[in-house]
């Protein structure tokens, strides 16, 4: 069985300086630079190596790795690039599939 | 401990360590990484930078480093190289000239790294002694991939020397070597390391 560690958030998705690099921000304005893989459309869709078109932003989602859950109802997560963020634990959603499951096309 | 080429090629298999596509050949220690694509070598539009710092009414090459966010900074200036022959590093057909002083960013070929669960080794990039006499520079810091992360490396490439470097798409740029963690990791990252929640002004950083 999976561990609940593995979680994802929503976010807002534009593409990154490299094809493999996207960039997300958190609805608390945190922001941050993602491999592909760690993101997906809203909607569970893998990201593919196009998306989203240059200059656009989409709703998706990002990985993040759940470090510890408080009491008061809010969470330490560990994002894709590094940093670390507290976010409300009822923001966590379940990842609509595995990290690395999705190679895209192209890649 | 380090993996020999043989733990390597284990590690690959059993699927411990992620390099994909597969290499061709190991090296005792190493495995050879290669250059992407030229679309995805990219420079920092100083001409751009300039301009905004002006209008902002700063100092027009300053950058506030401890402030620096690389998901904002990024999309606004970093772009391909042009064709223009006077700048430090232009594009020339399907090649990548560098002159010295001359620095740009290029993406591996290869995704590597460990995956998410269980992760209990970490890489290391390395760019190769020989080039490195030329006083070519490739990744000049920030050298160690995490345990738990994978995805394609952007490289830092500089030119410290004499020479009028030209790169190409598949040139093999670096290495990975690969060292075993003595447990694996339990993420109990600090708390003051993090953004807080609601938190509009983020000053976090990747690597």
């Amino acid at each position: 069985m999976r561990s609940n560690r593995f979680k994802a958030l929503r976010c807002k998705i534009s593409r990154g300086g490299f094809s493999d690099e996207r960039l997300f921000t958190l609805p608390s304005g945190c922001s941050g630079v993602a491999s592909l893989q760690y993101v997906w459309h809203n909607d569970g869709r893998p990201l593919e190596e196009g998306e989203p078109p240059l200059g656009q932003v989409i709703d998706g989602q990002v990985a993040v790795r759940v470090i510890e859950v408080a009491e008061n109802g809010g969470a330490l997560v560990a994002l894709p690039d590094g940093q670390s963020a507290e976010v409300a634990a009822d923001e966590l959603i379940d990842r609509p599939s595995r990290v690395g499951e999705h190679v895209s096309v192209g890649s | 401990m380090y993996l020999s080429d043989r733990d390597l090629r284990w590690a690959i298999e059993c699927g411990k360590l992620i390099v994909d596509p597969k290499p061709d050949k190991i090296d005792s220690t190493s495995i050879d990484l290669h250059l992407d694509s030229i679309d995805q070598a990219k420079v920092w539009d100083i001409g751009a930078f300039q301009r905004d710092k002006a209008i902002d009414g700063h100092e027009p090459m300053e950058l506030r480093i401890g402030r620096f966010e690389y998901s904002k900074f990024a999309p606004k200036y970093l772009k391909p190289p042009t064709d223009n022959k006077d700048d430090l590093v232009f594009r020339r057909g399907n090649q990548i000239v560098i002159k010295p002083q001359g620095f740009l960013l290029w993406q591996t070929k290869e995704r590597v790294g460990t995956p998410e669960e269980g992760a209990n080794l970490i890489c290391f990039i390395d760019g190769k002694s020989t080039r490195a006499r030329t006083s070519l520079l490739v990744h000049l810091t920030a050298p160690t991939i995490h345990a738990s992360w994978s995805g394609k490396v952007t490289l830092e490439i500089a030119n410290l020397g004499p020479f009028h470097f030209v790169l190409e798409d598949g040139d093999v740029i670096a290495q990975i070597t690969v060292a075993m963690i003595t447990s694996i990791p339990a993420e109990n990252m600090k708390r003051a390391g993090s953004v807080t929640y609601r938190q509009t002004e983020v000053t976090g950083s990747a690597g």
